[in-house]
């Protein structure tokens, strides 16, 4: 095995090994770039030439630690809203919008392979197939470079059988968790408050709101009929135990779900208890758009 | 920004980082004397540039940007593979073979964004 073999080899293994070559021909160099080598020292090796790739190699192993401040723990994945991912305070930065969308692609899978053919028709249908591969090839690249920025995070792009996976596992992701709130709050024959809330309060926007992309319309839809049933139960709950500001909180945030069911309930609610006034501006909230 | 005295290089790469890249081409230069002045006036993220022009070779170019701006990420390119240890003993971030393979141009710039 050639020392350009081991450090390819090495470099699937674990993306974020740094190389140096050491040789006595000058032929291989372009090779060291395309494998990303930090440096490549021709024999026989002056001490001088020598300090200064180690200087180079602690400066990109600096960098590279600047860059997540909290390593490794409390990695979150927001799927509600706009997609973030993020460990501590730190937030994962896109390289590309494709790079987004095609880790958000692998997430909406839930754990199941995607064929690589599939990605590549999905992302760039007008591209002539090897050409598109190439491209996920630098994409996948990347965004495992991109997931490796903050450290063992928990987070796996698999790939086996031309398929790629993503693998969670010890990551907090709020898609799930909003599920298992939501079961926990009906699983009981008592319904449970503070699932409810819990689960209400982890719904920070549609899924995927922000980032348009038609595969995940099926899902936002589903998820936003649940949320909605959610709000219902707890604004039932909140009327029943005469708790008129928490009621009309959640009045005004499923009115501005633009729904038109329940309405007149709701506002003949507000107004006989709470006020005139409030029943008015809900109304305004509720037919705002038009 | 780009530097090669031979302009349909320059045309070629153009095109390939257009059509896919998230860069915008500041600037195109067809000598060393004066890409350093446009370094100066344009302040460009990454600079790619051929080693054999006449004047000032690339990587005296490097040598000169290299004191005005140590952390440039700089390309180097050439038809001569020889020329990627020069590359690595000036500190350059990639070394690009010609003929231009758009795959390599697309991975090595891939690559800087990543960094």
């Amino acid at each position: 095995m050639t020392g350009l073999e081991l450090a390819e080899c090495l470099s699937a293994m674990s993306p974020a090994i740094s190389f140096i070559f050491i040789t006595a021909f000058n032929n291989y160099a372009t090779e060291a770039f395309e494998l990303n080598a930090v440096d490549y020292i021709l024999k026989p090796i002056r001490q001088e030439r020598f300090n200064k790739a180690i200087e180079k190699i602690k400066r990109e192993i600096e960098e590279r630690e600047k860059s997540f401040v909290t390593p490794y723990n409390d990695v979150s994945i927001r799927a509600f809203g706009k997609m973030v991912v993020s460990s501590g305070d730190h937030i994962l930065k896109w390289k590309r919008q494709k790079s987004s969308e095609i880790f958000a692609f692998l997430l909406h899978q839930q754990g199941t392979p995607v064929h690589k053919e599939k990605l590549c028709e999905m992302m760039w249908p007008e591209y002539d197939p090897q050409r598109a591969l190439t491209y996920l090839q630098t994409i996948m690249y990347q965004l495992r470079k991109n997931i490796s920025e903050i450290g063992d995070s928990g987070i796996a792009i698999d790939y086996a059988d031309h398929c790629y996976c993503l693998r969670l596992s010890g990551v907090r992701y709020d898609v799930d968790r909003f599920l298992d709130a939501l079961d926990q709050a009906y699983r009981s024959d008592e319904v449970s408050a503070d699932a409810m809330l819990h689960a209400e309060q982890l719904y920070t926007g549609a899924y995927f709101e922000e980032e348009g992309w038609i595969w995940a319309i099926g899902r936002q839809q589903n998820l936003a009929q649940k949320y909605l049933k959610l709000l219902e139960s707890i604004i039932r709950l909140k009327m029943s135990s005469e708790d008129k500001e928490g009621a009309l909180y959640y009045i005004q945030k499923w009115a501005a779900l633009d729904v038109y069911k329940n309405q007149n309930k709701y506002l003949s609610w507000v107004s006989e208890h709470i006020g005139v006034d409030a029943a008015k501006k809900l109304e305004s909230i509720i037919f705002d758009d038009n | 920004m780009l530097v090669d005295d031979e302009r349909h290089f320059i045309d070629e790469l153009e095109d390939m980082i257009k059509e896919e890249l998230p860069f915008t081409v500041l600037g195109n230069c067809f000598n060393g004397i004066a890409a350093l002045k446009a370094v100066r006036d344009l302040n460009p993220d990454v600079l790619i540039t051929d080693v054999l022009m006449p004047g000032m070779s690339g990587l005296e170019l490097v040598r000169k940007i290299r004191k005005l701006k140590p952390d440039l990420p700089i390309i180097l390119m050439s038809d001569n593979p020889s020329y990627a240890v020069n590359g690595y003993e000036l500190g350059v971030s990639g070394f690009l073979l010609k003929p231009l393979a758009k795959d390599k141009v697309h991975e090595t710039l891939n690559r800087l964004l990543c960094v």
